[in-house]
């Protein structure tokens, strides 16, 4: 019986014109997302290895200099060129590291915020440089949005389950064939559900179907706990929105009122519910502009430049044993004050900061809570989180980037002011984010 | 007229129809939501923007004592406008960056995007009058209208007008002007709060014209919907099979082909990354002087002819301050490498964008967004004339530096020579002047055009369908 | 076989069917005359089980239909006003799946001989239905019922909008499905057409059966005659 239906089903849908669009153009979009997403991933990975191998030649290239100079083959010519001094291997030219936040496994479903947040930075002594390889990108493209997976699945997969859904058992009662169905030696409602479940599955298994081929091709391995997630997360949204269909269906309303009741529901889903979200976001927690932040990050440079004095003689009484009073080269002193001034500065900007990342945080917190109201909300936070492109994830790359650069402080800075200088042995030592 | 009565009867049909009614008011709420919140934002915005900008020229002029170079490099600030306008069409506002430094020798990009801080829920949807009317507008106005020639000829209504001698150029004249109806009833008010929030918050420029066109630019784009809307109706077989066409028509026109086309236009307009650009940036400077470093080959030789066309053999002897001289020169040459690389960047941008409005052939969407931001001023046109205003300041403010430290800086005052406050008080400061045209550029012509090109297409498609089906 | 005991059916507080007893035995054709509201499509469909009977009982074959709804729904054929199929799938598809609902599984050939049994031209059995007219539809019900082979046909006003000629036609092949054995339950406006096809006739009115009358034993005139006078009644 279910097989007769199905084969039944499938020749109503073989001859609908709108049936043979989805199955044409449905396949294509989510080709053309996952090939874009795999480029993506890939310049990204492009980036990570090349940013690691310019920055292990420049070292090895140092130490290669300094096994010539331990051996008496070469000569330092200025301080600021001696492969042993910490501050060039931490502070100058070529000196430091990249700090990424690495491509997740889904990250070639959803491009999230990549296209607004760096998702990697370079970190020295005394900077750190958030980037991002499409920061030179047009800002039209940022206001349009990335074309991903999680675009054709959040925003077109429903419209096409729509279209598909909108008139299953409604159209059957306007053709008139309802009367003899319901004359059959079979429950009308079996007759009914195995419809509807034929088109429930074709739907899937065209989107799972394509997802999967398309993978394969480019080499997206779906193959982890993440993956099948996504699949059960894909399932579930079709589900919701084929739910909605046959909710209309069953409410025995006809297929106009269907379409326009199931369009509505889209348009209150994926455009009004989050406008209405994100307004009450940003009129709740407004975020000030980062003008003023920038002429306050001024005023404290300022402030503590004229604290200069003061902060050095202060460190200096506080720990005499640390600094080197005799024999020293002349740029010590002046790198010893600049440090302590960098150090002093970057502590009170971080804690200025705070009022101006706080309402950005605050918006991200009352927008997961409001999220449920919004199933297409949630799926794109999802899919996003997975991806590892969501902006809680990118926003905390200052915070990694701070984190290695105290690790990449203790381990120069203490060197640089007892003047310990390092041996070519020592490199080996010397800090690395790793990936 | 028989055209009257068709409409007068429609309008008066629709108003009726509590499901119209209740969209129509969630229509109107929305739009009021949208406009009062925004005004909010900006008035916020625009303080802050404001004591930026004072905040960053006191710090200029109270940087203290120091070499005009060393004032050079301190740099200072070039804060992005905020237009009153970006209330209704806000365009690229969020995502270009709100701060420009300016300093010696390098160009920098805008950093600092709202985009960045806010939450991204914002990308789903902004809730703003350009947002409402690009995307729920439309589908308003295909709500209201696509059964009005298609369920009349479901009930037979249609043949029998048609036999009380109604023509159906009569017909559809009289539900054209009676879906025009209803599109006014809903856009005067708006158009009444949008103008009282603008007067009220003290129009700059040529704000008030910049209004008008932005809302005559959509005016139009709700014309090619009604139109569209009106005509696939008469066309087609059944009310449901206009419905599903014209859904298809807005997902397409809204959401696919921008998202295309854009992510298409990046792909084959590919920019470089950062890191590239600023390697190129510095292999071109190498071959030029380099202010800093006496001793480069081609600073040496502009040495050795300056010294030559003064006829002196030292830099000493010079009746000017030499570095000052070679500042300004090394400046001058920098400025011309960034100006080329920008430059190539920018038509980069330009090829993705002569791209995107190609592509509004397909989708009257995309050319109503770049009119209306056009109109509007926060394209990235108008982000760009801010840019190229800070740069021509930033180039004035460093020749203004260079020359006082190449005149002043002689003699005995050469060695530690340095400025005050008085100084930088007198220093030009940088004050942004909005465009007085509305089209800046050639491509935000374009737009402009294929929008009226869209308009005149729908209203041509209305007079066939209308003159078409005559006989039934 | 198709019974009625004392089958009533009441809609909030209307009677629509009051204590029908009936009884057709195979080989008959029995037609239900009466005016709109009658009662005659709720008799139908209270022989469908698409209602359930307020008193009595419906039996086919022997069988309760509001016990054993799916088992007589396999006996039976119902033929609606306007039979209407799948205007996209041709006529053999139609009723291959229809036929199929019920078990009986056909090829091609089978459907196509079929119809062509049922009286549909042998070139217009594979064209799509949307060209079909309502006589040939309504061929393609019989197609099914004998496809079926069902023993009890339920036709609500089969003729009705028919040209004479094609009506003409649906009568032989009820005839046909009469000699097969089926007991034929139709319910009709078209008192010529009930005295020329109907072995037996019954007149309904506000839900009862006022009138039962053999076919073979009145003229045409006085048919019409009494069932003028159970209308004005």
């Amino acid at each position: 019986m279910t097989h007769h239906i199905f084969s039944f089903e499938w020749r109503h849908l073989k001859s609908s014109g709108l049936f043979r669009i989805t199955l044409l153009l449905l396949p294509l979009l989510i080709g053309y997302s996952l090939y874009l997403g795999n480029e993506r991933v890939k310049q990204q990975e492009d980036t990570i290895i090349s940013l690691r191998a310019a920055e292990a030649s420049f070292y090895e290239e140092k130490r290669q200099e300094l096994v010539a100079i331990e051996q008496g083959e070469k000569e330092v010519k200025r301080w600021f060129q001696d492969p042993a001094n910490p501050l060039v291997l931490s502070r100058f030219q070529g000196a430091g590291k990249h700090v990424f936040l690495k491509p997740k496994p889904l990250a070639a479903l959803s491009g999230g915020q990549l296209d607004i947040l760096p998702n990697y930075g370079r970190v020295t002594l005394t900077t750190t440089e958030p980037l991002r390889d499409n920061a030179l990108e047009n800002p039209f493209m940022q206001m349009v949005g990335i074309f991903d997976f999680a675009f054709v699945l959040v925003w077109l997969i429903p419209l096409f389950v729509i279209v598909l859904g909108y008139n299953m058992l409604s159209a059957e009662r306007e053709l008139g064939t309802w009367a003899l169905l319901r004359s059959q030696p079979v429950s009308i409602n079996r007759i009914l559900a195995y419809k509807m479940l034929f088109r429930l599955l074709i739907l899937c298994g065209l989107v799972i179907l394509s997802l999967l081929l398309w993978s394969l091709l480019f080499g997206i391995s779906l193959l982890h706990a993440d993956g099948l997630a996504l699949i059960g997360v894909i399932l579930l949204y079709i589900g919701f929105w084929f739910a909605l269909c046959a909710l209309f269906n069953l409410f025995m309303t006809s297929s106009a009122v269907n379409a326009v009741g199931l369009a509505g529901f889209w348009v209150l889903f994926l455009l009004l519910i989050p406008s209405l979200i994100s307004m009450l976001a940003t009129s709740l927690h407004p975020v000030p502009s980062r003008a003023l932040w920038i002429t306050e990050q001024r005023s404290i440079e300022q402030a503590v430049d004229q604290e200069n004095d003061a902060l050095f003689d202060e460190w200096i009484t506080d720990h005499p044993e640390e600094f080197v009073n005799e024999n020293a080269p002349d740029f010590y002193e002046v790198w010893f004050r600049l440090l302590l001034v960098n150090e002093a500065v970057e502590n009170r900007l971080a804690e200025a900061e705070q009022k101006f990342k706080e309402p950005g945080e605050r918006q991200t917190e009352l927008v997961s809570r409001l999220r449920p109201l919004s199933p297409p909300m949630w799926v794109q936070s999802w899919l996003e989180r997975r991806a590892g492109t969501d902006a809680q994830r990118l926003r905390t790359l200052d915070h990694e980037m701070k984190a290695f650069q105290q690790e990449w402080y203790d381990f120069f800075v203490p060197r640089f002011r007892r003047l310990e200088f390092l041996t070519s042995d020592e490199y080996d030592l010397i800090p690395d984010p790793g990936l | 007229m028989v055209v009257f009565t068709i409409a007068r009867n429609e309008i008066r049909r629709l108003v009726r129809d509590k499901v119209v009614l209740v969209l129509g008011l969630v229509m109107l709420s929305l739009l009021a939501v949208s406009v009062i919140s925004g005004a909010g934002y900006y008035k916020v915005m625009a303080e802050q923007h404001e004591q930026a900008q004072e905040l960053a020229r006191i710090q200029w002029e109270n940087q203290g004592e120091k070499n005009p170079h060393s004032a050079a490099h301190y740099g200072t600030f070039a804060f992005k406008p905020v237009t009153v306008l970006s209330v209704f069409e806000p365009g690229v506002d969020r995502y270009t960056g709100v701060s420009l430094f300016m300093e010696a020798h390098r160009q920098n990009f805008a950093t600092y995007s709202l985009a960045e801080d806010k939450d991204a829920s914002m990308r789903f949807a902004e809730l703003t009058p350009a947002f409402i009317f690009g995307y729920l507008f439309p589908l308003f106005i295909i709500f209201v209208g696509y059964r009005s020639i298609a369920a009349e000829k479901e009930s037979g209504m249609y043949r029998f007008l048609v036999s009380q001698g109604v023509s159906v150029k009569q017909l559809i004249t009289g539900k054209a002007i009676a879906l025009w109806g209803i599109i006014a009833l809903l856009f005067a008010p708006f158009f009444i709060v949008g103008l009282s929030v603008l007067i009220l918050t003290e129009p700059a420029g040529n704000d008030l014209l910049r209004f008008f066109g932005m809302n005559g630019v959509w005016l139009l784009y709700f014309g090619v919907m009604a139109h569209v809307t009106l005509g696939v109706s008469a066309l087609s077989k059944s009310s449901g099979s206009a419905m599903v066409f014209l859904l298809a028509f807005w997902m397409i026109s809204t959401l696919l082909v921008p998202k295309l086309v854009t992510n298409f236009a990046a792909q084959i307009h590919p920019v470089p990354n950062t890191s590239e650009l600023y390697q190129r940036i510095q292999a071109d400077l190498r071959g030029g002087i380099d202010g800093h470093n006496p001793y480069s080959e081609h600073s040496a030789a502009f040495r050795d002819s300056v010294l030559a066309a003064h006829g002196v053999e030292d830099v000493a002897d010079l009746p000017f301050n030499f570095s000052g001289l070679m500042l300004q020169e090394s400046e001058e040459f920098e400025k011309k490498i960034y100006d080329y690389h920008l430059a190539k960047i920018e038509e980069i941008h330009q090829r993705q964008i002569q791209l995107f409005a190609a592509s509004s052939v397909l989708s009257p969407t995309i050319a109503t967004r770049l009119a209306s931001m056009t109109t509007a001023g926060t394209d990235i046109h108008a982000f760009s004339h801010f840019t190229q205003a800070a740069e021509a300041y930033r180039i004035q403010l460093m020749r203004d530096l260079n020359m006082d430290l190449k005149v002043h800086a002689v003699g005995d005052r050469a060695s530690g020579y340095a400025v005050g406050s008085d100084f930088f008080a007198e220093n030009i400061a940088f004050t942004y002047q909005r465009p007085n045209e509305l089209i800046i550029s050639a491509g935000q012509r374009i737009s402009l055009l294929v929008t009226i090109v869209w308009f005149m297409a729908s209203l041509l498609f209305l007079m066939i369908v209308s003159s078409k089906r005559e006989e039934l | 076989m198709l019974e009625a005991i004392n089958l009533s059916k009441t809609y909030n507080g209307h009677t629509a069917v009051d204590e029908l007893n009936l009884s057709i035995s195979g080989g008959e054709i029995y037609c239900l005359l009466g005016a709109n509201g009658a009662g005659k499509t709720t008799t139908i469909n209270l022989f469908l089980n698409l209602t359930q009977p307020s008193a009595g009982l419906a039996r086919i074959d022997g069988l309760s239909v509001a016990q054993y709804s799916l088992e007589t729904k396999k006996k039976l054929t119902y033929i609606p006003e306007n039979l209407s199929l799948y205007p996209n799938l041709s006529g053999i598809e139609n009723l291959q799946f229809f036929s199929g609902l019920s078990g009986v599984q056909l090829t091609d050939d089978q459907a196509g001989e079929l119809l062509v049994e049922a009286g549909l031209q042998g070139d217009a059995v594979g064209k799509r239905v949307s060209g079909y007219s309502k006589g040939m539809r309504q061929k393609v019900g019989i197609a099914l019922a004998i496809a079926r082979n069902s023993s009890v046909l339920l036709l609500d006003e089969p003729t009705s909008g028919l040209d004479p000629s094609a009506s003409n036609d649906f009568a032989g092949l009820l005839g046909d499905m009469k000699s097969r054995g089926a007991a034929i339950l139709m319910t009709t406006h078209d008192l010529f057409r009930a005295k020329e096809t109907g072995t037996r006739i019954g007149i309904m009115s506000n839900g009862r059966l006022v009138e039962e009358l053999n076919a073979a034993d009145v003229s045409h005139s006085d048919l019409e005659r009494v069932y003028l006078h159970h209308m004005r009644a």
